[in-house]
């Protein structure tokens, strides 16, 4: 008997071992192609002065006495912070996982200016993999002080775990409603589900009066996805837009010649088209069909090279525009903070792609340093949201557009209508100045840039 | 007019891509019996290949292709045949669907762990975006590119089944294996070469595909979802019908996003649009014959349990949940008490896969059918919610079994898919509306919300009290489950499973026992919807996608699609965190490994637990002293843990080792007296007459059903009423 199995386990090994040999020598392979990579990064690093200071904020981190604290996740040199992020999860692996590398770097430069008033701050990756919000959440509750700059995609459930075991949170990323305004939460960009920054509708309206009577928007067919997108809808509409086609893909689309007609034939001349997180195909359908509207515009979840290698890809585009609040990091030599972020990743980070989601991060990390140091050795919850959601013109330094004043997310805090308007030209991002017409350094603030939601438009959603 | 031309130039080049999967996918259907649901898979690795060789390599695109087509894909297909396909000669219908899923999930995990997702790949197309200009019409050279490469598989395979002698063969070894190796073929030879055709066939698609759908592996996966259509146009046999049915996909998807109404309720059904042709196609092939006994290799069985054995089990369940209660920590608790809702999703599988023998791909739908009624009904914690959604869901069953009746076997699973995909795609994304004079969206906008349930001043608001409470709504559920198995509602199933022709002649009326069923089981999955919702706090309707519900039979089907124990076995599986909390760096190693189990249902069909688990605790449950023993360790184990003497990796440990090591040599010695029943896919060596007396074991070529099952049905089936 003992001979049959044998037989039986060496059967069922053989495929297993070479299985195993196939995958150790493919990953094997695969990471010398990106090892190569990394290398080439680290060389480009500059130079980053270790004294605690942040160009445009202060001194926010230095050396200090720390003390003894009863307050959970504050030690006597330490603070424990959660960054939340989905990155595990096995529909869109990688999810959110830059703020978890933005904030290990931001914690490294700390830390090696002293921390907190003397505490260093110890990262916690709070990984929810999607579905584990609420456990996560728990976990955290368990021995950390606050959350800071991260965020989750299914993020409802957590709420409440929160708020019932006063984790205090300071993040630039809410999904759901119920997590935008939330309690013990003070968000830099002061996310309101109810008041759509939006402005950029209207310079467009401005420079292309007649080709936004015809616009077509639209959203994967996706309930999380179409809300943002129903609403950016309602936003254009006030700020002069006539939207005659909105767009429901599916996930999978295989051709998009048939959605290139559709818009096409219906004449629309102003294309905001957030079907596909990559819109290169969708260019080269627009291009094999002979399209062109009389613009594109696309959100700042399109400033990536992604699109740029797009533009270059399909010649005769018409004008690709992207809207952002957040210092272009092509101009990042005119904006010291947004320089110092560069140069945070390049050391800290080596080899990871820098983009807006640092920059999303780095707001989060800014805001909760300043606050916390502001409050000296006695580090509460809420002391830290106290400072936080008393700061007047918050930029990060200049690394966001400003906020006029923040606000608790539960106190109907008011969004910054200011933005700025790029150009996606091959291979690069241009500033649109133009188009722009900033009132406000790079900015434009017209406060008729927010947009607030009716309430006949937020039952409809 | 203009516009039409130009939506049918749309339409037809995306129907190329959809005739060349579709066409891979019949000629493997065709040559060796097996529907690949992993076709997509070997596409998409293939693609990714390719984009290694050509982009990240930087190799010349030509050689690139070539190696990918002529090197890779075979070498797949030749692994595949070797390794998983050759043992499921003569098993069922669901141990050949689990087996091609595990690979899929398997491939998923394994393109997802080499070429890590976070990086963003892009593949080029291949003409540069040049573009065919015909006075109005104007369509890319790679769209052409891929039209004629469409039309000449298709016009080759043709000529390839019916005019060359590997192609008649391969046909004949599906038809009569035995016959055609009497001819002079080998048989292992015609699946080899099946496979290797069909891999290329699936490696030529997901490299045309790839540029558009920016190497996602996930999404490469699913396009072969959309394909399905296609291949039952052409009745899964006829590669030109096949074509055609491609041609009719790509123009009614073109079609449906150019002149359908701009109304949020119908866009949602543009995308549904294969699903509902498949539907529609399935339902206009002509009726399948009646078949007799089916000749299985190994004996499927399933046992007629007793109430003394259902009483202990439920027991059980009830105190495993107390004790994982008491012992997991609180914020493992979260995750854990997900496992009720999807081991009651699993239990809903074993009437209608288990005892009837029909296979429903749409079962986690009908748990979202059920969560969207008790997020909307029991928003104040009404418990009674979950029988609203049982009536809902069996509603809902009763119309989707009624059109899906006259089919089987593969066609009723497809249906039952194309069900799935239309409520994933349309129904459940809906936005609000008036039902009865209420505003209501099935899943909100985004997410639904669900209270605690609560009866008068007593709320589930601990996850400690949701979590038992779950368990004994498993335990109530199981013995529901049983009374039905022992009914003679339960014994017409099985015969039914048995042989269709038998009751036909029998007299017996199969349709409304499987609508019955149908709706029986749908009404399971709804409650365990609502339960599963009330454990997550709240859902969303991704949470509920076929792809997942998929998964969930997987597990079944590998630890036994008649075993309760299964049920809770694939709850653990997949609501537990016990991969997270192990290994959090190697998210891909459950996939993986749920892969690697699934390929190994060829050698025990019957499913772990009654083919491995319960033989061994036969033993013990024999020898009295023994079972004491176990659970009096068990129990120490326990209140030591309790008391805080031992942490929980001991007391783990010390379970372990009294659950599995310490049955084992009881089963050893049985087995070596030739008193056992085999397990883990040892041979049987008991004598004929032991065999033929219990009521455990597998007897290869087949054997009499169990006798006590045959006489209740004979007599059920007869009218004179069962013993």
């Amino acid at each position: 008997m003992l001979r049959r199995g044998l037989f039986d386990v060496r059967r069922k090994a053989m495929p297993l071992a070479i299985a195993t040999a196939v995958l150790a020598g493919g990953y094997v392979a695969i990471s010398a192609t990106s090892a190569a990579g990394a290398t080439v990064a680290a060389s480009a690093s500059r130079a980053l002065a270790s004294n605690g200071v942040w160009p445009g904020v202060g001194k926010i981190c230095e050396a200090g006495p720390g003390g003894a604290s009863s307050v959970r996740g504050v030690g006597p040199k330490t603070i424990h912070i959660a960054v939340f992020n989905d990155a595990s999860n096995t529909i869109e692996p990688g999810l959110e996982l830059e703020f978890v590398q933005q904030a290990k770097a931001f914690a490294a430069w700390c830390n090696a200016s002293g921390g907190i008033n003397g505490r260093s701050i110890v990262i916690d990756d709070r990984d929810a993999a999607l579905f584990n919000a609420a456990q996560v959440t728990e976990q955290s509750c368990q021995s950390d002080f606050m959350a800071v700059g991260g965020g989750m995609a299914l993020d409802q459930p957590a709420v409440p775990v929160r708020e019932q075991c006063g984790l205090g949170q300071i993040t630039g990323y809410t999904v759901s409603d119920a997590s935008d305004a939330a309690t013990l939460q003070v968000n830099p960009s002061n996310i309101n589900s109810k008041i759509v920054p939006a402005g950029w509708f209207a310079a467009l309206t401005k420079k292309y009066p007649q080709a936004v009577k015809k616009a077509a928007m639209g959203g994967q067919d996706n309930p999380s996805v179409l809300e943002p997108e129903h609403k950016y809808e309602f936003a254009a509409e006030a700020q002069g837009w006539k939207v005659i086609d909105f767009q429901e893909p599916p996930l999978t689309v295989t051709d998009w010649a048939p959605y290139v007609e559709d818009v096409q034939t219906k004449g629309v001349e102003a294309l905001w088209p957030s079907l596909t997180d990559n819109i290169a195909p969708y260019f080269l359908a627009m291009g094999t069909a002979a399209y062109k509207p009389a613009f594109i515009a696309l959100g700042v979840q399109f400033y990536t090279s992604t699109t740029t290698k797009a533009v270059a890809s399909v010649p005769g585009l018409p004008p690709v525009y992207v809207e952002t609040s957040w210092w272009p990091l092509e101009m990042a030599a005119q904006s010291p903070s947004t320089q110092q972020l560069v140069n945070l990743m390049h050391t800290y980070a080596k080899g990871d792609n820098i983009d807006f989601d640092d920059e999303e991060g780095a707001e989060s990390w800014l805001l909760w340093a300043k606050s916390a140091s502001a409050c000296g050795a006695h580090l509460t919850v809420s002391c830290v949201l106290a400072h936080a959601a008393s700061q007047k013109n918050w930029d990060a330094g200049g690394i966001e557009a400003p906020v006029a004043q923040l606000a608790a997310s539960d106190a109907n805090p008011m969004p910054s209508p200011c933005f700025a308007i790029l150009r996606a030209e091959p291979n690069k991002f241009v500033y649109d100045k133009s188009i722009t017409q900033p009132t406000q350094s790079i900015w434009n603030c017209n406060p008729k840039g927010d947009v607030h939601l009716t309430a006949q438009q937020l039952a409809s959603l | 007019m203009h516009d039409f031309i130009i939506f049918t130039i749309g339409g037809l080049s995306a129907s190329g891509i959809y005739a060349i999967t579709a066409s891979g996918l019949t000629l493997t259907y065709t040559t060796t019996g097996i529907f690949n649901w992993a076709h997509g898979a070997i596409g998409m690795i293939c693609a990714f290949a390719y984009w290694q060789m050509s982009i990240g390599w930087g190799w010349p695109t030509v050689l690139s292709m070539l190696l990918c087509l002529f090197g890779l894909a075979p070498l797949i297909g030749i692994g595949i045949e070797a390794l998983a396909m050759r043992r499921l000669e003569g098993v069922s219908e669901a141990a050949k669907l689990v087996v091609t899923l595990s690979m899929a999930i398997m491939f998923l995990g394994i393109a997802q762990w080499i070429w890590g997702p976070t990086t963003y790949r892009a593949l080029p197309p291949l003409f540069n975006n040049d573009t065919l200009v015909l006075g109005s019409i104007r369509i890319s050279y790679d769209d052409v590119t891929i039209l004629i490469l469409a039309l000449v598989v298709a016009v080759g395979l043709r000529l390839f089944l019916y005019r060359t002698r590997m192609g008649i063969t391969m046909r004949a070894s599906v038809d009569d294996r035995t016959l055609t190796s009497l001819n002079g073929s080998s048989a292992n030879t015609n699946a080899r070469n099946a496979w290797i055709i069909g891999s290329m066939l699936a490696a030529l698609a997901g490299i045309l595909i790839a540029p558009t759908l920016s190497l996602s592996a996930s999404a490469l996966t699913l396009l072969i979802v959309n394909a399905y259509a296609a291949s039952v146009i052409g009745r899964l046999r006829s590669i030109p019908m096949t074509f055609v049915g491609a041609i009719i996909l790509g123009l009614s998807i073109a079609y449906s996003v150019a002149y359908l109404p701009q109304n949020p309720y119908i866009q949602g059904f543009e995308n549904a649009v294969p699903a509902i042709i498949l539907f529609v196609a399935l339902l206009v092939l002509p009726q399948s014959r009646l078949r007799g006994h089916r000749q299985l290799r190994s004996r499927e069985f399933a046992f007629r349990p007793t109430w003394s054995g259902t009483g202990i089990f439920c027991a059980g369940v009830v105190i495993t949940g107390i004790f994982l209660a008491t012992v997991v920590s609180t914020s493992d608790l979260f995750s854990l008490n997900r496992m009720w809702g999807l081991a009651i999703v699993g239990l809903s599988i074993i009437p209608i896969v288990g005892y009837a023998g029909r296979l429903s791909l749409c079962q986690l739908t009908f748990a979202g059918i059920g969560a969207s009624v008790v997020g909307h009904l029991g928003a104040q914690g009404n418990p009674l919610s979950l029988f609203a959604a049982a009536g809902v869901c069996a509603a809902v069953g009763v119309l989707v079994a009624i059109p899906a009746l006259r089919l089987s076997g593969i066609y009723f699973a497809l249906a039952t898919a194309a069900f799935a995909i239309t409520m994933d795609n349309w129904v459940f994304v809906l936005p609000t509306f008036n039902l009865f004079g209420h505003p209501y969206a099935p899943f909100g906008s985004g997410s639904l919300v669900f209270a605690p349930f609560r009866v008068g001043s007593f709320a589930l608001t601990s996850k400690t009290s949701q979590f038992i409470a779950g368990s004994v709504a498993f335990a109530i559920l199981t013995a529901v489950v049983v009374a039905v198995r022992r009914s003679e509602f339960g014994q017409r199933l099985l015969a039914m499973k048995d042989s269709p022709a038998a009751c036909a002649t029998l007299g017996m009326n199969g349709r409304a026992s499987m609508v019955g069923v149908f709706a029986f089981s749908a009404a399971v999955a709804g409650v365990g919807g609502g339960i599963y919702g009330m454990a997550l706090g709240s859902a969303a309707p991704d949470v509920f996608q076929f792809f997942s519900g998929l998964t969930v039979l997987l597990v079944m089907v590998v630890m036994g699609i008649t075993s309760a124990g299964a049920a809770v076995t694939g709850g653990l599986y997949q609501g537990s965190p016990i991969f997270t909390n192990l290994i959090p760096n190697l998210t891909q190693l459950p996939l993986v490994l749920v892969g690697l189990a699934g390929l190994g249902v060829g050698t025990t069909p019957n499913g772990t637990i009654p083919g491995s688990v319960r033989p061994v605790w036969l033993s013990v449950l024999r020898r009295r002293w023994l079972l004491g023993f176990i659970v009096a360790v068990a129990a120490v184990a326990w209140a030591l843990r309790l008391a805080g003497v031992i942490g929980n990796w001991t007391m783990t440990t010390i379970m372990l080792v009294d659950l599995i090591a310490l049955p084992a040599p009881a089963y050893i010695v049985d087995y070596r007296a030739n008193d056992a029943p085999p397990a883990f896919g040892l041979p049987d060596r008991r004598s004929q007459r032991r065999r033929d007396a219990s009521p455990v074991g597998s007897a290869p070529g087949g054997g009499p059903a169990t006798t006590d099952d045959q006489m209740a049905a004979l007599s059920g089936a007869g009218g004179t009423g069962g013993t």
